[in-house]
């Protein structure tokens, strides 16, 4: 699972949760994979995911490094701030873990790096 | 109270058969799909490629994941309800979630672009198949584009459906059942199909998802599509 997709994941489809957002990750393997940096793309994709989240998301999986944890105005121009962006987005991936819902410390699995978000009959 | 106890029936029974009838099927069968090369439907291709750089998709419903990859320019998050296929999705690279057509895990508003190719004939009641648009079009932003493929009634090949009546409690094949041929022939899989009748799913989502324009709606390839988009910019 990459950070792009727990960016938009949440567990508010559990019945009484109100919010579900963002989940936290508990990781027992991180894989670090090569994808090609595409600046254009990365520039195009920061306005759509919560900053904060991700920064937060890559904090507690130790990949921050020195990501800021505010958006500076002018990143578009910034190369090693895309570059670093694009790094936490795509090339960290979480194998084995869980994703965990702030509001009732439900457990979703994430096994061979892919998070199941399916619910059992009572939680619906 | 006896109309919830009735609703509430109809569920158990709505989810017995899908269970039964659409999601063992899959999982049963996806080791076919991992070695069967199936192309990806034209018009669907292009209208991936038509999207603009750095778009925000989901494959609702992606199965092996032969949409995933159409575009390299976006980024497609594929879902599946079964595990099995979402398995040979990611082996082949995608970023998948294996996650319910009805209860997507999603914020609101947080992909450019849905794609559901063949997905919301498998829900056995009008309120599921309403539900499982509902929720493509609120997880798509203001001004984003849905693109929705369903089996349609008016085809060549009618070896379609199965049938389930609701008060008799019994399940019937109308018009044939579609079989998947496993890998030992003498098994088959039946799937459970609502067909769609011309006009009908474009009228779905205009009574469901007020919020969606209607852009196109065409016959192809034994299925009614329909293309459209988010009001807002």
């Amino acid at each position: 699972m990459k950070l792009l997709t727990h960016n938009m994941l949440t567990s508010n489809i559990i019945k009484g949760v109100k919010n579900g957002y963002p989940l936290k990750i508990s990781a027992s393997d991180v894989q670090l994979i090569d994808v090609d940096f595409n600046p254009e793309f990365i520039t195009r994709m920061i306005p759509k995911i919560n900053w904060k989240v991700l920064h937060e998301a890559a904090q507690s999986l130790g990949h921050a490094n020195d990501l800021p944890a505010e958006l500076n105005a002018e990143y578009e121009a910034d190369q090693e701030f895309l570059k670093k962006t694009h790094h936490v987005l795509l090339e960290v991936e979480v194998q084995e873990g869980d994703l965990i819902c702030p509001e009732t410390e439900r457990k979703f699995p994430i096994s061979h790096g892919i998070p199941n978000m399916l619910l059992k009959e009572e939680e619906i | 109270m006896v109309d919830q106890q009735c609703q509430d029936e109809k569920r158990t029974i709505a989810e017995a058969l899908e269970n039964e009838h659409v999601h063992k099927v899959y999982d049963q069968t996806a080791h076919y799909f991992r070695n069967a090369r199936y192309k990806a439907w034209p018009k669907v291709g292009h209208f991936l490629n038509s999207l603009e750089p750095g778009s925000l998709v989901a494959d609702i419903g992606c199965g092996h994941g032969k949409y995933l990859d159409i575009n390299k320019t976006v980024f497609t998050l594929g879902c599946d309800r079964s595990a099995p296929l979402c398995s040979i999705a990611q082996q082949s690279g995608h970023s998948v979630v294996v996650s319910d057509n009805l209860r997507l895990p999603f914020r609101d508003a947080c992909f450019d672009v849905v794609i559901s190719i063949g997905v919301v004939h498998h829900f056995t009641t009008v309120q599921r198949r309403a539900q499982a648009l509902k929720e493509l079009g609120r997880v798509l932003c203001p001004g984003g584009r849905l693109m929705v493929y369903a089996w349609a009634f008016e085809q060549k090949h009618r070896t379609v459906a199965v049938g389930f009546n609701f008060s008799k409690r019994k399940m019937f094949w109308c018009r044939g059942a579609t079989n998947i041929k496993s890998r030992n022939p003498s098994l088959l899989h039946k799937r459970y199909y609502h067909v769609f009748r011309e006009g009908e799913l474009g009228g779905l989502i205009e009574t469901f998802i007020p919020e969606m324009e209607i852009l196109e709606s065409f016959f192809d390839h034994s299925n009614w599509c329909v293309v459209a988009q988010k009001n807002g910019v």
